[in-house]
């Protein structure tokens, strides 16, 4: 394995395959943190206001898709007076690299972060080998 | 100072803002706004704020002197030992944004929740502000 490879392990791809359903709805690509520890690979990403029931994530071998849509922020009858906060979707895509175990994805939402814990297949964990 | 958005009863434009966010011109440490909505109902009126990464713990709101100011900072999760960073995104900075309240709020009644990333400010009128139907006898 080169020593380069390792960077390039999780990278973001485009959304050109993401399809928009809701005209008035954006969707926009969420801010992640990606990290490796020993035992596994950790996403964490924002993901305020989105509708706990639409969060999807799925994962094959080669990549993990996480999308979400923002539920509606303010009653029918309420007027609104001032608006920053985009009406939207999330979506974001995640190449993996091999050596993952995707079938043991976990992720919780906490505080309108997504966090996403990819565990290492066994081979691939970390081991320190004592010298004797 | 914090960003203030001018206008009365409540923000008037988005045109005030521009230029303002993301700026605070006392500190040395930056302060970031973060992006709200303002509605009126008939007995209040809400603003939401998207705070993703911050608990309630870390965050503030008070009334000074007409001003409902809301502060917070969101605090690094703190990475487990022996790890590598492959992409880091989400800021932890502190945030800070002012607003300037109607005269009809009745400050003392002023609620918030934080949930999933989003804060809800409840800001009720006080009640010889709320609407009133006169009967015609």
């Amino acid at each position: 394995m080169t020593k380069n490879n390792n960077s390039a392990l999780i990278r973001r791809d485009n959304n050109s395959l993401a399809r928009r359903i809701d005209p008035t709805e954006k969707r926009v690509t969420p801010a992640a943190d990606v990290f490796e520890t020993p035992e596994a690979f950790v996403l964490r990403v924002d993901m305020p206001g989105v509708d706990r029931d639409s969060i999807r994530v799925t994962a094959d071998s080669a990549r993990l898709e996480i999308s979400g849509k923002a539920g509606t922020l303010h009653a029918d009858t309420a007027n609104v007076l001032f608006t920053e906060i985009v009406k939207k979707s999330y979506y974001r895509v995640f190449n993996l690299t091999s050596g993952l175990a995707a079938d043991r994805v976990e992720a919780e939402f906490e505080n309108g972060v997504l966090i996403v814990v990819i565990p290492k297949s066994e081979q691939r964990k970390t081991k320190t080998i004592p010298i004797r | 100072m914090f960003v203030r958005i001018s206008g009365s009863p409540f923000f008037d434009t988005m045109r005030s803002l521009e230029g303002s966010v993301n700026r605070d011109a006392d500190s040395s440490s930056r302060k970031s706004a973060f992006p709200v909505d303002v509605t009126e109902s008939e007995n209040h009126f809400e603003l939401v704020a998207e705070l993703p990464g911050i608990t309630k713990e870390d965050m503030s709101i008070s009334v000074e002197n007409g001003m409902l100011i809301v502060r917070g900072e969101r605090k690094h999760y703190g990475f487990p030992e022996g790890t590598k960073v492959l992409r880091h995104e989400t800021r932890t900075n502190p945030i800070a944004r002012s607003f300037e309240l109607p005269e009809e709020v009745d400050a003392g009644r002023i609620a918030a929740e934080l949930k999933d990333g989003i804060l809800r400010i409840q800001l009720p009128k006080a009640e010889q502000a709320r609407p009133r139907e006169i009967k015609i006898r």
